[in-house]
């Protein structure tokens, strides 16, 4: 019978033993290397990650009524303080960006007949600061009380959740703070149709050669052979914000036709937006620029934005419609050119000979 | 055991009784007429038709409709109530002399929003149609041997309007084009060949019941008959329409139910007389609107670089590593060289217009413990307009200051006039935009790294400098 004997080599009563001890001892140590190799907890890298969800909430509201919407943040990195705060905002541009107060503005809602916020959670207050784990999922119940003397307007506010910034080190150093919000666009009415209208600023080709005269009798020249791509900006010249919806008609005078879906997007209360296609696949629907791609462009064209507020149907008016005329310049110089390089080498051909 | 003379002479005429019976079982007399077997109407759309009303009057250009929800519609044919059996993106007709639209949104029970404006004005009362159609495939089994026979089989029709292309509330109606019937199977002695089949429209009436007649004549002996499949309406043709329901108290999921006939007929020499018929049941379902709905949802995550990273073409320092909220220049801040370092910023939303991404600053990097020069001034790089919203080429570190650049990392998170080949800008105590989605909408982990710069002049007096950026991530309204 083998027998291992855990002495000086030399006790080994047999060199064969020996051997075997030593390839067990191999075999042995590259198992407890692999084990404590995958027995490793990752280290996860200081990083920090949240998530809000949702990220938008839009509200028609009574004054006297208040609502509640719950908020999910999710912190997926280091375990950090979270502050709250509300601030309001205004439209940034026209691509549905927004432009806080700033790091002066104070919160909102000190006015008594403005909208309310608090918090509904027994343990959270806005404004105070909590601890979120690294992992952990909060839910925080937001409550928007509106006053009953509340003016009928929209209120267009964010809710932020910031971490703080890092600590002082003692060396030069920019410290960083995260913050992730959520947009909340209040309209406050008493019967719940508050006055929606719009207006189509400007009605145009982003690319085109040349155009004449303004408003209706607008046309412009475009090459045969260019991606026509409308330009429309909307303004909201009501009291609320909307999404307007409809098309872009185009046709042409050899019986050309063409439509380009608008992607309803929120146009927020006295501010204007540009409106963007809608395209779309089996899993989502996402903007895209008014492109309309025929085969070939040729000759006179008209186009019509036929636009309506959603919830009322009412008309967008304003510039609604544009003349241009499509022919193949480039076309016609690439041919030129090349009738010209022949002639070129024709005549030198002929002087050769 | 004694059993008594009446007792046995009764059992003995039980017994006689059961013999002749089993024996009727074993000659069983042939009917002249019996049941289809197997009989069966499959719909590849069993959900009932949408038939309601407007409330009110409707002008022309109107696109946001009102449904009627009461249970007395002004029109008794006008049996859906409200929008619930209403389905997004299905087309619908407003009025009969209106041309057809789409569902674009139901935004209530009673308000639904189309695509367009409808083209004639409406007035109260006028009804709304959304059609469902269906292919019926009708199967079933013969038992009768019919030598040239025919099959036909009758599904309910209404008594008024059943082929007008509107739905019904007690009928399918067979609608403006004439299905197309055609039969298979029936066994090696039936043959469908060269014999098309036939529609009727409310062609039969079976007590007080109209019923649409489909039928499909054969040639052969009939002998041994097999399965029969006879199919009404083609998925790209004329098709039946289902009736709409039955009445107003219908709830989502609710059947309405409909008896059809399977029959057997004798040929051309018997005028196509009745030989054989089985009722089945039809049943059409109010529909069952289920919404899922993927909830918008933003994330955001700053985390750090890695200590002689590459960021934005420019190496970190060897002894700088950032963090996800510190940035610490130390000792690699200097007067002849810039001090690089950056960090990562991802943003992840599905929110439909995307994101953006703003930063600011709380103050120029200022140390607390100096009295003189207590700052290092905003980046005013080498050129002019160098400013929060506009970079400019920095690679002269004659030009003090605290700047930024951006470079994308994964899709196209940082404007092209922003990103590090066209230089560096300040931050400013008003946020700008950093990053945003591009195109506009969902994005799966934007990533973009926050390159810092800084460079001191010779009068700068030491101390330990700081400021702190705020970066703020909102999806775009």
């Amino acid at each position: 019978m083998t027998k291992f004997q855990f002495t000086n080599k030399s006790q080994f009563s047999n060199p064969k033993h020996f051997k075997l001890f030593s390839v067990w001892f191999l075999v042995f140590g590259i198992c407890l290397v692999f084990g404590a190799w995958f027995l490793v907890i990752p280290a996860k890298a200081q990083t920090l990650s949240l998530g809000l969800w949702p990220p938008i909430l839009e509200v028609i509201i009574m004054p006297g009524k208040s609502i509640t919407q719950a908020y999910t943040i999710t912190n997926s990195g280091e375990e950090t303080i979270i502050n709250t705060k509300i601030l309001p905002f205004e439209p940034s541009g026209e691509h549905g960006n927004i432009s806080l107060g700033g790091p002066t503005s104070t919160e909102v809602g000190p006015l008594q007949n403005e909208p309310q916020f608090s918090f509904d959670n027994a343990n959270l207050s806005l404004g105070k600061p909590f601890r979120l784990r690294s992992g952990e999922v909060a839910q925080v119940i937001l409550k928007i009380r509106i006053p009953e003397n509340c003016p009928e307007d929209d209120y267009y506010d964010t809710l932020l959740f910031n971490t703080p910034p890092g600590a002082k080190i003692g060396q030069s150093v920019s410290r960083q703070a995260g913050t992730i919000g959520a947009n909340i666009l209040l309209t406050v009415s008493k019967d719940g149709k508050p006055l929606k209208k719009g207006e189509i600023l400007e009605f145009g080709l982003q690319r085109r050669l040349l155009c004449i005269g303004k408003g209706v009798s607008l046309t412009c020249l475009i090459d045969s052979l260019d991606p026509l791509e409308f330009l429309l900006r909307v303004k909201n010249t009501g009291r609320a914000f909307f999404k307007p919806f409809g098309e872009i008609s185009v046709g042409g005078l050899l019986g050309q036709k063409g439509e380009i879906e608008i992607l309803p997007e929120n146009i927020l209360s006295q501010a204007s937006r540009q409106i963007n296609g809608q395209c779309q696949t089996e899993e989502k629907i996402y903007p895209c620029p008014l492109t309309w791609q025929p085969k070939f462009l040729f000759g006179p064209y008209q186009a019509r934005a036929e636009i309506k507020v959603a919830d009322s149907g009412s008309a967008i008016n304003g510039h609604t419609s544009l003349n241009f005329l499509a022919l193949p310049f480039k076309l016609s110089l690439t041919v030129i050119v090349a009738i010209l390089g022949l002639i070129l080498i024709k005549n030198r051909l002929r002087i050769r000979t | 055991m004694y059993l008594s003379k009446g007792l046995v002479k009764f059992l003995l005429v039980i017994f006689l009784l059961t013999q002749f019976w089993g024996l009727s079982l074993l000659f069983p007399k042939k009917l002249d007429s019996a049941n289809l077997t197997n009989v069966s109407d499959s719909l590849s759309n069993n959900r009932l038709s949408f038939r309601g009303e407007l409330s009110g009057a409707h002008a022309a250009g109107t696109a946001v409709i009102n449904l009627n929800t009461s249970s007395s519609p002004g029109d008794s044919r006008n049996t859906s109530t409200g929008s619930a059996a209403l389905m997004e993106n299905e087309t619908i007709q407003v009025g009969a002399n209106n041309p057809t639209n789409i569902v674009r949104t139901i935004e209530s029970a009673s308000r639904v929003v189309l695509s367009a404006g409808i083209t004639n004005a409406q007035s109260d009362d006028a009804m709304v149609v959304a059609t469902s159609s269906a292919v019926h495939t009708v199967t079933f089994t013969p038992v009768s041997t019919i030598a040239s026979g025919a099959f036909r089989v009758l599904i309910p029709s209404s008594t008024e309007a059943n082929n007008d292309g509107y739905p019904d509330k007690d009928g399918f109606d067979f609608s403006t084009t004439a299905p197309t019937v055609s039969c298979l199977g029936g066994g090696s002695n039936i043959s469908f060949t060269g014999v098309s089949g036939t529609a009727s429209t409310s062609a039969v009436q079976v007590s007080t019941t109209w019923y649409h007649s489909f039928e499909c004549r054969y040639n052969g002996t009939g002998a041994s008959p097999a399965a029969v499949t006879m199919y009404i309406g083609t998925p790209s043709g004329g098709k039946l329409i289902n009736p709409s329901p039955a009445s107003t108290t219908r709830f989502p999921g609710q059947a309405d139910s409909y008896t059809f006939r399977a029959r057997h007929a004798y040929g051309i020499a018997q005028s196509y007389a009745n030989v054989d018929e089985t009722l089945g049941t039809i049943g059409v379902v109010e529909a069952v609107r289920v919404t899922a709905t993927v909830s918008p949802t933003l994330t955001f995550q700053i985390s750090g670089r890695a200590a002689s990273s590459v960021n934005c073409g420019q190496s970190q320092p060897s002894t700088v590593t950032t963090t996800y909220n510190t940035v610490p220049f130390g000792t690699s801040v200097t007067t002849t060289a810039f001090a690089d370092a950056g960090q990562q910023l991802v943003v992840s939303t599905n929110a439909a217009g995307g994101y953006s991404v703003t930063a600011s600053e709380s103050a120029q990097l200022t140390a607390w413990n100096v009295t003189a020069t207590p700052t290092i001034p905003d980046a005013t790089c080498q050129a002019t307009p160098c400013t929060t919203t506009t970079p400019q080429t920095w690679t002269s570190t004659s030009y003090k200051g605290f700047g930024y650049t951006l470079e994308d990392v994964n899709g196209d998170a940082v404007e092209d006039t922003k990103e590090y080949a066209n230089g560096y800008r300040p931050f400013g105590l008003t946020a700008v935009q950093v990053m945003r989605a591009n195109p506009a909408g969902p994005v799966d982990s934007d990533i973009a790294y926050v390159c810092y710069r800084v460079v001191v002049s010779g009068t700068q007096q030491s101390g330990d400098y700081e400021n702190y950026v705020i970066y703020i991530a909102t999806a775009t309204f």
